[in-house]
């Protein structure tokens, strides 16, 4: 018997999963080919706007689907109509476009075909109490047959019920287990006029597989290359739905074009959306999705992150809940972070400009028409560097602008007048606010009044900041002057805003801190000829490549980006203010030295846009970054065809040819005592600001040489009150002091002290002796016999210091 | 007495993970659940405490073997179930995957030796018996 019954529960278990296997698997019917998916779209497309429908292809002619076709069209997010077809799909499409014709503009359409239907299996007692329909799958309730008593809950509609953020769908459709049952069968019941119980009783309710057709069909299998891009589409999305703060507003349904309501803010969504938004910035790579991940990381951490149990573990903490997903997917987006390095486009704006051609022999040498070379002794230098600028009032500053906006009618046209008080300084901000006043109103006639402070504000045209903030408040004025016009009020409307960008905050005792609202970056690469005998420079070119944002006006942009390269050109090889001891020592800004169109070369420029979601159009500021990444370019440049190492800018001839530093260490000879390399070494800091300047860069370079090189320079003077040779300097000094021609006692004791101090330490006894009488001179060398040697060297080098201060004076 | 004893120290064995099983072990009270298993844990101790008897009550084999029938039919219509599930909802929604096997897999290990193969083993042992 036990061998029966096992025998009999073998096979019973057996056939009761074949049972289950195959009354719940639903063998999946054909698709449309792609061709024909995308004219399905085409189609409805057209017939809703009344264009000519194209004709459809072979494949959509033979296609027969496993049940019946739906079309349903929503508007605004809300389902306008539905109709359920056969299973041909161009007598179905060409019936729906004739049944729901009245669909409003803007609609969009969703083509679903039954590739399969199975019973719901609720019989078996176990699995009846899950109760779940997968979400991949719809429902059909049919009673009686026929169109008219059918009704349907498909994907979409289930989806609807789910509480998950359709707009980013998850990677798995089905990944969850489904829905609750009852409430849809409810839903069933009522599209059929029938109560839950009569719906069980007389109805027929299955799954269904409803597959909907796609306007673009996917590829069987996706190429690296199609899963970046729509990464990158995905984290641009999540970028642009992302509040100043960090936080996402998560209100944009895709599926349906229209606001997500009634779904409260998720703390596991917001660090996933960051943690994804830290992949793409790694993947791709894609800087303002970094800054976006980081943004998202500094809200959790001000808003949510707390120590849990007393330990220093963080956590997540909302509405009291500890929710460890959200601090889990915190750490992971904070390590993608930490792993993808970048933070500025370096390497990107590097290899733009390394990428560009090099330009040919020049025809034009060093020093132009002159004819000072014929090519003799010209070499040519390539530099390349790279800066970056903080853009706007950082650190805290209350940085806004106002902007007022009338919109009327004149003679019969709309008029557009904006007003603010921004200065237009040849960075084009009067273009731009006319621009995006067209922009936002739609107005051909913009006038642009004359800058005036009693609008209100705008602030300095300083910190590459006005395209930015006066463009901003433009901007905010035009929306609300719109949304008033939209509202029907009647014209003139006139707005007055005044736009602030995020705040900043000041840093912190550790220098930390969202000091910023943003920084734009650019690259330079020089390529100059130097005649490296005049010292004459000839830059042949300048390629940059520049991260702008969103470049507002590219023609505007590019004259920006030129004119800073200009300026950039000028303070690496002519202007200079020079200040002596708080004077300004330039005769007159008539013969200043500027750039002229003369010494500019051809600019290549290529523009990077990475839009900074936080600013209005994504923009960044562009005036100020070129002129910090051109001047080093230059003298990079220099440097690779001097070998020289050109450590001020601007760079003169005398440099270049190594007169500078050769003028300079004999303008100071005799300061120190027999020891040019002291005025040699101290010439790297050059230009001085004054004597102060001068003097505490030579004792800087006396006291960093090595310990042999300062016994040198106190081997180099002479011992005092002695009949030896002087120079110049020394002998007057201690004439002054009376040390020359002495005899007798005072002679000797002279005699007997540098003897004796000499033999002692092993170099003579220095003194300022200016600092001194005769007699005061020897008490103290008598005294000084008692120190130790390193005290002793230490007095040495500062008397020296004095000795060399005292002389610089006397040669003003 | 070797038999016997074996069959005392599986019922014993079986009887505490079963009570254990239901009262400790599981989150949450679901009366079916409940009540099956505290009966066939009594049952099961009570199978272990007559076969050790030094002095059986009659029809104490008998009960013993009901126990056990009984063991066997819970653990096979659990198997039954379960290998069931499994293959609806592999219907359902594809292939359950390396997870959803290794996740069935245990939990048919874990019912599999207590519930089938040890009763099974009873059984033979029992018929044996009763048979000489």
């Amino acid at each position: 018997m036990l061998r029966v019954y096992l025998t009999a529960w073998v096979g019973i278990t057996l056939l009761a999963c074949a049972v289950m296997y195959t009354r719940s698997h639903i063998a999946l019917g054909p698709m449309p080919d792609a061709v024909s998916q995308a004219w399905a779209f085409a189609y409805l497309t057209s017939a809703q706007r009344g264009a000519p429908a194209p004709p459809p292809p072979d494949g959509a002619r033979a296609y027969r689907a496993s049940g019946p076709i739906l079309v349903s069209a929503y508007h605004r997010g809300r389902l306008v109509a539905r109709f359920v077809g056969g299973r041909e799909l161009v007598p179905t499409l060409e019936r729906a476009v004739a049944r729901i014709a009245s669909v409003p503009r803007g609609a969009i359409w969703r083509v679903l075909v039954t590739r399969g239907e199975g019973p719901l299996l609720s019989s078996v007692p176990g699995l009846a109490l899950l109760s779940l329909v997968p979400l991949r799958d719809g429902l059909v309730a049919r009673v009686g047959g026929g169109e008219a008593r059918t009704a349907y809950l498909t994907p979409d509609d289930l989806l609807e019920r789910e509480a998950y953020d359709t707009a980013v769908r998850p990677p798995i459709p089905d990944l969850t287990f489904g829905t609750d049952l009852d409430p849809l069968l409810a839903e069933l019941a009522e599209a059929l006029s029938l109560t839950a119980e009569r719906l069980q009783a007389v109805a027929e309710v299955s799954r269904v597989v409803l597959t909907p057709l796609t306007a673009a069909a996917p590829a069987e299998h996706a190429t690296r290359g199609a899963v970046l891009a729509a990464a990158r589409e995905h984290a641009l999305f999540l970028l642009r739905h992302q509040l100043p703060d960090g936080r996402f507003t998560y209100v944009y349904d895709a599926r349906h074009n229209r606001a997500r309501l009634g779904v409260g803010y998720s703390l596991a969504r917001h660090a996933g959306t960051a943690f994804f938004l830290a992949q793409a910035a790694r993947a791709l790579p894609m800087p303002e999705a970094r800054d976006g991940a980081v943004r998202a990381l500094t809200w959790l951490r001000q808003e949510a992150l707390a120590t849990c149990g007393g330990a220093e573990r963080a956590c997540a903490v909302w509405r009291e809940r500890v929710e460890f997903g959200a601090s889990a997917l915190a750490a992971l987006a904070s390590a993608e972070l930490l792993l993808g390095g970048e933070l500025a486009p370096v390497r990107e704006l590097l290899d733009s400009v390394s990428a560009r051609p090099l330009p040919g022999p020049s025809e034009i040498m060093p020093g132009g028409h002159s004819n000072t070379t014929h090519g003799e002794g010209v070499r040519r230098g390539i530099g390349y560097a790279v800066g970056y600028k903080n853009v706007g009032y950082s650190e805290g500053f209350d940085d806004y602008s106002t902007a007022r906006v009338r919109l009327s009618i004149e003679d019969g046209e709309p008029l557009v007048e904006v007003h603010t008080a921004a200065a237009e300084v040849g960075q084009g901000i009067m273009t731009v606010s006319a621009q995006i006043a067209r922009t936002e109103l739609g107005v051909e006639r913009v006038v642009v009044l004359d800058a005036d402070t009693a609008v209100g504000s705008a602030g300095s045209s300083s910190a590459s900041r006005q395209t930015y903030v006066t463009g901003g408040a433009v901007k905010a004025a035009c929306e609300a002057v719109r949304e008033r016009w939209q509202a029907g009020e009647e014209l003139p409307i006139e707005e007055t805003v005044e736009w602030r960008h995020r705040p900043t905050r000041p840093l912190d005792a550790n220098g930390q801190g969202d000091a910023h609202v943003q920084y734009a970056f650019s690259a330079h690469r020089a390529v100059v000829d130097v005649d490296t005998e005049l010292g004459l420079v000839r830059v042949v070119e300048l390629a940059t490549a520049q991260e702008v944002g969103k470049a507002m006006n590219p023609q505007a942009l590019e004259g920006q980006i030129e004119g800073g390269s200009a300026q950039g050109l000028g303070l690496a090889l002519l202007e200079e203010i020079q200040v002596v001891d708080g004077v300004v020592r330039n005769a007159s800004f008539m013969d200043y030295l500027l750039p002229t169109i003369l010494d500019m070369p051809p600019v290549r420029i290529e523009v990077l846009e990475h839009a900074d979601p936080t600013a209005p159009y994504g923009l960044k500021g562009v005036g100020e970054p070129p002129n910090i990444s051109t001047p080093p370019a230059i003298a990079a440049a220099l440097r690779a065809a001097t070998g020289r190492e050109l450590r001020r800018i601007p760079v003169r001839p005398e440099h270049i040819v190594g007169l500078g530093e050769e003028a300079f260490v004999a303008s100071l000879d005799g300061v120190f005592e027999h020891s040019p390399w002291v005025a040699r070494a101290a010439y790297v800091h050059e230009p001085f600001a004054g004597l102060d300047d001068l003097h505490a860069a030579l004792v800087a370079a006396m006291r960093e040489a090595p310990r042999e090189r300062q016994l040198e320079l106190i081997r180099a003077h002479p011992e005092l009150a002695m009949r030896e040779e002087l120079t110049e300097a020394s002998s007057r000094e201690q004439a002054s002091a009376g040390l020359q021609g002495l005899a007798g006692d005072e002679a000797d004791r002279w005699r007997a002290l540098n003897a004796a101090y000499r033999e002692r330490f092993g170099f003579p006894l220095v003194i300022c002796v200016r600092e001194h009488t005769r007699d005061s001179l020897l008490a103290w060398g008598e005294e000084r016999l008692g120190n130790d040697a390193d005290d002793e060297v230490e007095i040495a080098l500062g008397e020296i210091a004095k000795i060399a201060r005292l002389r610089l004076e006397e040669r003003r | 007495m070797n038999t016997n004893l074996a069959i005392a120290c599986a019922q014993a064995v079986l009887g505490a993970l079963l009570a254990c099983g239901v009262w400790l072990g599981l989150p949450a009270r679901w009366l079916p659940v409940d009540l099956v298993g505290t009966a066939l844990a009594a049952g099961a101790l009570s199978a272990a405490a007559i076969v050790l008897a030094p002095k059986r009550p009659p029809l104490a084999l008998r009960w013993v073997r009901i126990v056990v029938w009984a063991e066997l039919g819970v653990g096979t219509l659990t198997v039954t179930l379960l290998a069931a599930s499994m293959a609806q909802l592999a219907g359902s929604y594809g292939p359950v995957g390396a997870g959803g096997a290794v996740l069935m897999g245990t939990i048919v290990a874990l019912v599999l030796p207590y519930l089938v193969a040890l009763p099974a083993l009873q059984l033979h042992w029992l018929r044996s018996r009763s048979e000489s």
